[in-house]
């Protein structure tokens, strides 16, 4: 067995980052100033949000489930801990009085929420064996009219410590795309180098094989809603501290459909078992460049759905494609 | 074996607490309705129909429940969730309960001959949202509110005024829509653009239309790629939260917000602060409040057969006696602080 470089095989599993340098250089073209750095920057840190979202959802896709969930749990988890920071001498704060909590508790009790949430709902689908479509919608709406029964207002005015993660900037670099990063790092890091990894894939590709070879495929089960959760409570928190303001009906409505085109697009395959966290990364960029690119060509918002859904759906039927030659 | 029972065990968990929930809502609101009859009000029977619950009509469905409180209605309200069919199931179902009154704020007001002819004989009063076809409107179905094509007119006068001060009557907008396709979307859209008109001004899109639903962050990822790279006098928005993603969005590319008029509608407390900070050039002031309590009102008033705008502080329209408005406001700087 010898280690040569496989120019076929490379190819065919980067295909993806073809498709966004191809879509980077016609945008570029069609808009010069879609290549500044500031763009670059403003485009990153518009996707970061929706794309630490599809760092999550993709360990659900990959063991064969699906996490609808998602945009709602970073709502909810948004309006919670916004309503943490809000300051005592605001009188249209949730709680009038509080005060502003430090940040780094209120985080944290954002990331306890977010895990009890996919603690819960991970448990109902490993032990019920519900299809995990059907149990986060379900989660779905509870999340949702959680959030709006919880605050029926925006919240807003959060502190500036609150919103550091979301706003600030280090440099020049807005800390939302270091966080965004850094997420990406923790997931490739869970998905390549761990036994919870390892375990993911065997669980999507074939659950009783997985089983039969000791996995056990109910905790690792829960431990991908914690982690789709976990994902979506850092998602929300951000959602709330770039904006400034966290709404019950409107925040992350929706995202949870971003986040599993994006993981989609970048080769994540539905039938279980197969995701690269590199080409997740790149489906991320791909819709990031499609969403800014296009208003900055003055593209109407109709037609860049349109264009959304044809990348969405050609993307699959590629890779379906190439699956089944490969097997 | 056991993982059965421990499923078992949550499934029976997770029904108990979804029965328990009900059951607490039930026995919170019953007594709540009981009490205010006792109270030797007219023990009316009422049914607010809301299209959603957005921040706007949260406060106009508050004001509604507190109105009913004062007047002793038993007030019930129900969220369509933006859906026709399930508002048209609600007002089906509060006919079969035997509501006095039912009050609608449509989803589409193109449905308002649907509204009409589900409720029977039960008089209707439509809120907020404007009948697409106002001849529905008699002495069994009124409207209470506000003429959408005035508030974006109050964008376009001040707008106008604004440009036309400084020597300028040729200016490009960024626009920020809120739903495309719906009705109060385009009606703002529409009438601050005429308005513009109006007032002598040439106003050229300087984008594609944005549509980022009435949320902040859609408008302040939406609008931020635009900001340096395209040429705009001015940003218009169909409602503050997203005029408020546009000043975030602003803030975060270090440009200055006060540097462009940037001008919203509802004057929500975000959107009054932003104006105080000067972040925000003016909104217009939808009274949330007002149209609540008069919808209130004039359904009392369809009950026992008064004139529909007795007691309720405003006038029925010149022309067609079934209409009552709610006037909108332009708030800036000048009159901000009459409004908190």
């Amino acid at each position: 067995m010898q280690k040569t470089f496989d120019k076929k095989k490379f190819l065919s599993q980067n295909s993806i980052w073809l498709v966004l340098i191809v879509l980077v250089i016609i945008m570029g073209v069609a808009q010069p100033s879609f290549f500044t750095v500031n763009n670059l920057l403003t485009l990153l840190s518009g996707e970061a949000v929706k794309g630490i979202l599809a760092f999550g959802v993709m360990f659900a896709i990959l063991s064969k489930g699906i996490d609808l969930t998602i945009g709602a749990s970073a709502g909810l988890v948004a309006c919670i801990t916004a309503s943490l920071v809000q300051p005592a001498d605001y009188a249209n704060a949730v709680f009038p009085g509080l005060g502003t909590l430090p940040a780094p508790l209120v985080i944290l009790i954002g990331l306890a929420i977010g895990a009890g949430i996919g603690a819960i709902y991970g448990a109902i689908i490993a032990y019920t064996k519900i299809p995990p479509f059907i149990a986060t919608l379900g989660a779905q709406l509870i999340c949702r009219a959680g959030a709006k029964m919880y605050t029926s207002r925006p919240v807003s005015n959060l502190s500036s410590e609150f919103r550091f993660l979301g706003s600030a900037k280090i440099g020049p670099i807005p800390v939302i795309i270091l966080v965004f990063f850094v997420m990406f790092a923790i997931s490739a890091f869970l998905l390549t180098q761990t036994r919870f990894g390892k375990n993911v894939y065997a669980i999507g590709g074939n659950d009783q094989a997985a089983r039969v070879a000791g996995i056990n495929v109910e905790k690792n089960l829960i431990m991908v809603y914690v982690w789709c959760s976990v994902c979506a409570a850092v998602a929300g928190m951000l959602l709330a501290g770039r904006a400034g303001s966290a709404d019950p009906a409107n925040s992350g409505l929706n995202y949870e459909l971003d986040a599993i085109a994006a993981a989609t697009v970048g080769g994540t395959s539905h039938t279980g078992g197969i995701c690269r966290v590199s080409g997740v990364l790149a489906g991320i960029l791909i819709l990031g460049v499609i969403n800014n690119g296009l208003v900055m060509l003055k593209v109407d918002d109709n037609m860049t759905n349109i264009v959304k859904g044809l990348i969405i759906v050609g993307s699959v039927i590629l890779d379906m494609r190439k699956n089944a030659k490969r097997a | 074996m056991k993982r059965r029972i421990f499923a078992g065990f949550i499934a029976s968990a997770m029904m108990v607490s979804m029965l328990a929930g009900c059951g607490s809502n039930d026995g919170g609101e019953q007594p709540q309705g009981g009490e205010s009859g006792a109270e030797g009000g007219s023990g009316h029977k009422v049914t607010l129909i809301m299209s959603q619950r957005d921040e706007w009509l949260s406060e106009m469905e508050a004001a509604a429940q507190a109105a009913a409180k004062d007047i002793g209605i038993d007030l019930t309200t129900q969220d369509a969730n933006s859906d026709t069919s399930k508002m048209i199931q609600y007002i089906e179902s509060s006919v079969t309960a035997g509501e006095d009154a039912i009050i609608v704020n449509m989803v589409d007001p193109e449905t308002a001959a649907q509204c009409v002819e589900a409720a029977g004989e039960v008089p209707v009063v439509f809120v907020n949202r404007f009948p697409g076809d106002p001849s529905v409107l008699n002495e069994k179905a009124v409207y209470v509110g506000s003429d959408e094509m005035t508030s974006g007119a109050f964008q376009g006068e001040y707008l106008a005024k604004y440009f036309k001060d400084q020597g300028k009557t040729e200016i490009s907008y960024l626009m920020l829509n809120g739903i495309l396709g719906q009705t109060s979307t385009t009606n703002r859209t529409a009438s601050v653009l005429k308005a513009l008109e109006d007032n002598g001004i040439k106003a050229t899109e300087a984008a594609a239309p944005l549509a980022a639903n009435y949320d902040r962050s859609e408008a302040l990822d939406m609008i931020s790629p635009l900001l340096t790279t395209t040429e705009y006098d001015c940003i218009i928005s169909n409602n503050d939260a997203m005029a408020l993603g546009a000043v975030e969005a602003m803030m975060q590319q270090g440009l200055d917000p006060k540097s462009v008029p940037i001008v919203g509608i509802d004057a929500t407390a975000d959107g009054r602060q932003a104006i105080k900070d000067g972040t925000l050039a003016m909104t217009v002031f939808q009274n949330a409040e007002g149209q609540g309590r008069a919808s209130l009102q004039a359904a009392a008033n369809l009950i026992d057969g008064k004139p529909i705008a007795d007691g309720t502080g405003y006038e029925v329209d010149d022309e067609n006696e079934f209409i009552i408005w709610v006037p909108f406001e332009p708030v800036t700087i000048d009159n901000v602080a009459d409004y908190d």
